[in-house]
């Protein structure tokens, strides 16, 4: 199903982006976290409550067969990590939890942590109180032991956490605490420690195994919630009645499994499902009808992008480039092929979620909204004169681009014929070509394009973000980039402030950060288009106690949720 | 004027059988409005901006969609995509199709063990692979190369047909005869053969082009085919991925889905009607 | 009755040719597409090193680019039954992850092809005895109809209808969500509940090629010179339409179930997305759309191993239905 693949690659791309999150906020320094002691930390409440069949709430995802094949966090692939990374969020737990309501670090398993030894030594209280599914004390050997199995096995260190002037090791001190040591400074650690590859793992089950290869069917984890049992059409996870925080109300979880959105959006809509995370977003206005289903919407750090080749002629051309930035009709796409579902985004890259770093006098300036008058001009203005088939030549090359976009995806086509309609307008020519997720990645890192219409999945960590426009992430078309810098743009401006911003004190980068956005804005190297938004339906005729600080879908919320 | 009716009147008596006539009509029907499609359609193919997800009126027949495009206009424009790789795509592989058939079933020997053998072979690959493989093989995709990727898959059927019938011809007189006044293979194939086996190759290529027209549908629901074309299939899968059914919009799925049908089935009535004729000739050739 | 011994030599000797040149192509096919996984899987991350890339080539066996020796590997594993790793859901073997599809796809596509052909097969026979009759007629034409139809629509039509204006059935997926706690009746049950609707549209997918194939097969036999002699000689209407016409014209009909059969495996794939059904249908999309080779060609291999099988297997049983084949 076509949209179910979007939203099923944007889920991916989503959760990677909430997971790296983490890397988010670099800015804060982030000084606080181990200040706020674990939220509800009285687990003396959870006392055996007075027996009567389970209470059970539906959740949905599509899981497929093929991300059920491991049950383990620490692997990149063959696991729900990419398509409904919220199992491994009831199950087991981080040493931090990324909140992406708030785009906010908090602690979990830690309960208090601290910067030591001129910021290289970071130090991290466990909470003791967690226990093993299977009863077995959580001590810091466990945590000791996961970042280990990252460290000795590099396939597995997708964030590159033990790369050169990063993680020089990782050793227990007692049983209730550890201590990261770095190379240099590195104070977005903490985001790191909520990746959806560091949740920890138990030594104890775990040292048996080859964990870079482990498959984990019966998986044991400190969280809020035990595996049960698996079958096609459903994961039901049972409460963890000693989960360190105090356990659940609700009893059982019922992971609804689908394979396509298009029918996981008919559960819903038919009252299956009480809180759903994923749902295709053409069925929202459906579902919304139904007074008592409500959505939790919150941006994410990620947007949909036209990814421009600034090496290939015409589009090194900024004048064409601004054109393109304006024949996009933003409001369109957001209202009627999204469904209200996604934000307008900041023409200056940096997702709308971080908030103040945000530079403010971009998103609504007209200057960068769509408007093919303007968009013409800018073309007209640089010289360019309309040839006999109404395309905008200069030097007898008329602008003629390839046009790339996701094969199997029917929003994503949809939103495409919609811009090349509108490119066309302005007398700029496309060609459409369609490619799978992976092929398209490869032709953005060789550089053998023109434009292609995708997410760039770099992590949320805003100079990480921004990064992506750092002349060190690239290569001459032809070239493998190295990092995510598909655009080939290169700008020792915006070099020099990014290079001063990584060792600045939070005022200063937020400066430069600003100053980033406009030039981006301006010069658009790519074009954006909308910015993703995470969601949760839920029913409130079903639930209550719905805790709206953190995604409803999370552990943290569903631990305090209550069935009607 | 005259002289067109005596000559549509003759073209009529042609098609054969009440079957025949009655897919023709159909055909027709279907050709008439992919050829005016832009006089027909109420509105232009893209315009956006009515209401969405509204009920068939009479200002939409056919309602409109979620995007809020008039659904009428989409089936009228689509005919034209529709027709035209079925058509295309149909000719294409029959193409390919007669000429393997023929070279195999008149060359015998090894030369027609290794065609079939190959014929067999790329029966094996399920044709999604295919597909996709030779859309990434091609520059772009759009109608005319959904059209070769169909036709590239769809001729194997039709090969062994059309060597099965030239195997039998091989042994008819009038070859031998063609031999002995020195005509080269080539030309016996072409200019002896093959007129016997026009009927034969013509409902083939109609069966063909039912075919290509379901690939294509199927194509584009699965997201392989293009997505800018305004196409039955594109239709559906629009339909389906943005759950039509849920919003209980059956004028988005009933009108492209009973549109192929009712192409397909005229193009499967003219196959037939020529096949029935054929036999009636011959006296039960084996088909 | 007997079989030739050329004959089968040289049958199970083209299977044997045909299995290696497929195995050949599976091959070459997933790789002329491109698109290699270690890459796509660590700029998936933004962060990955080049030690991380290249410590996923070497997981995947992809860090010795040479074809000649991933093509040997291939072979070799193979020979050993080992269909290799998935890239996409690495560590889990090929094998283990058709495995969990393939029974459900088998499940609801045998049985529609039976069913189909079994009905078919009533249909066609009646509708040939009595030709031009009005049943004749209408499910002649009923047959061209259904086979013009895009049957993926049949699908979305069925769930419309019978799942959701109407509620009788399922929506889709194999089984309900609580299937667990149910008895062993009651799993049975749930399963089948959930199976109808998709069996359904499968038959009515493959029927009308039954009907057709079996109905112009014994048409033709019927007006052969043998059965005016039986029915001359006063041999019995039942007798002669099922002993003389309906197995004579067995053989045609009987090539087209076995190569249905053969393309099982792939033969419900958009069916399966509408409902929603945890077959291969879906695992064979998101495998080629995720350039995931190993499990593309674990896939095409069952699927070509299964046409190749249902090819000798009709080559073997011909010469049981009609003697003269073996004698050619």
């Amino acid at each position: 199903m076509r949209i179910g693949k979007t939203t099923r690659t944007a889920a991916l791309l989503l959760s990677l982006a909430l997971s790296l999150s983490a890397l988010a906020g670099c800015s804060g320094g982030s000084t606080g976290t181990g200040n706020t002691a674990a939220s509800g930390n009285n687990a003396a409440t959870s006392s055996p409550k007075p027996s009567g069949p389970p209470t059970f709430i539906n959740l949905s995802g599509i899981i497929n067969p093929e991300s059920v094949t491991n049950f383990n966090p620490l692997l990149p692939t063959g696991n729900l990590t990419a398509t409904y990374p919220d199992f491994f969020d009831y199950v087991f737990n981080h040493l931090f939890y990324f909140n992406a309501v708030k785009g906010e670090i908090q602690p979990d398993l830690a309960l208090e942590s601290s910067w030591l030894d001129n910021d290289l030594t970071f130090k991290v209280k466990l909470n003791t109180k967690a226990k093993w599914h299977d009863g077995q004390p959580f001590t810091a050997d466990d945590v000791v032991y996961t970042f280990n199995v990252l460290r000795d096995n590099k396939a597995l260190d997708l964030t590159n956490l033990w790369g050169e002037k990063r993680l020089k090791e990782v050793v227990a001190e007692g049983k209730d605490t550890v201590i990261f040591k770095l190379g240099a400074k590195f104070p977005s650690l903490p985001y790191y420690l909520s990746a959806p590859n560091t949740y920890i793992m138990p030594k104890h089950i775990f040292e048996k195994e080859n964990a870079a290869a482990f498959q984990n069917k019966n998986p044991v984890g400190t969280g809020l919630y035990k595996f049960k049992s698996i079958n096609e059409s459903a994961i039901i996870l049972e409460k963890n009645p000693d989960f360190f925080a105090g356990a659940a109300n609700i009893d059982q979880l019922i992971i609804n499994r689908f394979n396509n959105t298009a029918s996981l959006s008919l559960a819903i809509e038919k009252g299956d499902i009480d809180l759903a995370a994923q749902i295709s977003s053409a069925s929202l206005p459906k579902v919304l009808e139904n007074p008592v289903s409500k959505m939790q919407l919150y941006p994410a750090p990620l947007s949909y992008n036209l990814v421009m080749n600034n090496e290939k002629p015409g589009l090194n051309d900024v004048a064409v480039r601004r054109a393109i930035q304006l024949a996009i009709d933003r409001k369109t796409l957001k209202e009627s092929t999204e469904f209200n579902g996604v934000f307008i985004p900041n023409p200056g890259y940096l997702s709308i979620v971080f908030g103040d770093l945000v530079n403010k006098s971009l998103p609504d300036n007209p200057e960068y909204q769509f408007n093919l008058k303007a968009a013409e001009k800018y073309l007209t203005d640089a010289g360019y004169t309309k040839n006999a088939k109404g395309i905008y030549e200069k030097g007898g090359k008329p602008l003629s681009f390839t046009y790339y976009m996701t094969a199997n995806s029917a929003t994503q086509n949809k939103q495409g014929a919609m811009i090349t309609a509108n490119l066309k307008e302005i007398g700029i020519e496309t060609t459409i070509k369609t490619a799978t997720v992976p092929e398209l990645t490869k032709l953005m890192m060789s550089g053998d394009y023109d434009i292609v219409q995708l997410v760039i999945n770099a992590p949320s960590d805003p100079q990480a973000q921004l990064e992506i426009f750092h002349s060190k992430a690239t290569a001459p078309s032809g070239t493998p980039t190295p990092g995510l810098n598909y655009m080939r743009f290169r700008d020792a401006e915006v070099d020099k402030w990014l290079d001063e911003a990584a060792s600045a004190d939070a005022n200063t980068r937020k400066q430069l950060y600003q100053k980033v956005q406009k030039k981006i804005a301006d010069l658009a190297p790519l074009a954006v288009m909308y910015t993703v938004g995470g969601k949760a339906i839920y029913r409130t005729d079903r639930l209550t106690d719905l805790n709206e600080q953190v995604p409803l879908t999370s552990a943290i919320a569903i631990r305090t949720m209550k069935k009607k | 004027m005259e002289s067109v009716l005596r000559k549509t009147a003759s073209l009529w008596s042609l098609i054969p059988g009440k079957k025949g006539k009655a897919g023709f009509v159909l055909f027709v029907l279907f050709a008439v409005v992919a050829l005016l499609g832009p006089y027909l359609a109420p509105y232009p193919v893209n315009k956006l901006g009515f209401p969405t997800w509204m009920k068939p009126s009479a200002g939409h027949w056919l309602g409109t969609d979620s995007y809020g495009q008039d659904v009428l206009s989409q089936l009228i424009y689509g005919t034209r995509t529709s027709f035209l790789v079925g058509i295309c795509a149909g000719a294409l592989a029959t193409v390919l199709g007669v000429t393997v058939g023929l070279l195999s079933g008149f060359k015998g020997g090894w030369i027609g063990e290794v065609l079939m053998r190959f014929v067999d072979l790329f029966n094996i690959i399920p044709a999604l692979v295919l597909l996709i493989i030779l859309a990434s093989f091609l520059p772009s995709v759009n109608v005319g190369t959904t059209i070769l990727i169909i036709g590239m898959i769809s001729w194997l059927g039709m090969a062994r047909s059309i060597r099965s019938q030239a195997m039998a011809e091989r042994s008819g007189g009038y070859v031998e005869a063609a031999r002995m006044v020195g005509m080269s293979d080539w030309e016996i194939m072409f200019k002896e053969i093959m007129p016997n086996l026009i009927p034969i190759i013509l409902a083939n290529l109609v069966l063909l082009a039912t075919g290509a027209v379901l690939a294509e549908a199927g194509l584009t629901f699965l997201g392989l085919g293009d997505p800018l074309s305004v196409s039955w299939g594109q239709m559906l899968s629009l339909a389906n991925a943005n759950n039509a059914i849920m919003y209980g919009a059956w004028w988005w799925i009933v009108p492209p889905g009973l549109s192929i049908a009712f192409l397909c089935f005229g193009f499967i009535l003219i196959g037939n009607g020529i096949l029935e004729k054929y036999r009636a000739n011959r006296g039960n050739a084996a088909l | 009755m007997r079989y030739n011994s050329s004959y089968l030599l040289r049958r199970i000797g083209f299977a044997l040719v045909t299995f290696f040149a497929a195995i050949t192509l599976n091959f070459v096919l997933p790789r002329v597409v491109g698109g290699d996984p270690a890459d796509y899987l660590a700029s998936s991350r933004g962060l990955g090193s080049p030690e991380t890339i290249k410590a996923l080539k070497v997981q995947f066996g992809l860090d010795n680019p040479s074809l000649l020796y991933q093509y040997k590997q291939y072979l070799w594993q193979l020979l050993h039954g080992n269909l290799g790793i998935s890239y996409v859901n690495y560590p889990t073997p090929v094998l283990e992850i058709v495995m969990k599809a393939l029974p459900w796809t088998l499940g609801i596509v045998l049985t529609a092809t039976f069913l189909s052909y079994l009905l078919g097969w009533l249909i066609g026979v009646k509708g040939a005895w009595k030709a031009g009759s009005a049943f004749d007629n209408t499910t002649l034409f009923g047959s061209f109809f259904l086979n013009s139809i895009p049957y993926f629509w049949v699908a979305i039509v069925i769930i419309l209808i019978f799942s959701l204006k109407l509620g009788w059935f399922p929506m889709g997926r194999a089984m309900a969500a609580q299937h667990d706690i149910f008895t062993p009746w009651g799993k049975t049950k749930d399963i089948l509940h959930h199976a109808i609707l998709p069996v359904t549209t499968l038959m009515l997918a493959s029927i009308a090629g039954h009907i057709l194939v079996l109905r112009n097969n014994l048409m033709r036999v019927l007006s052969e010179d043998y059965m005016l002699l039986a029915k001359a000689k006063g041999v019995s209407v039942r007798r002669r339409k099922y002993m003389y016409g309906a197995r004579n014209a067995l053989l045609p009909s009987f090539t087209g179930l076995m190569n249905s059969l053969g393309h099982v495996i792939g033969g419900a794939l958009t069916a399966e997305i509408v409902f929603s059904y945890p077959g291969v249908g879906m695992l064979t999309l998101n495998a080629v759309l995720n350039h995931d080779f190993p499990l593309i060609q674990g896939i095409f291999l069952c699927i070509a191993v299964s046409v190749i099988f249902f090819n000798l297997l009709a080559d073997l049983i011909y010469p049981l239905i009609d003697p003269r084949v073996a004698l050619e």
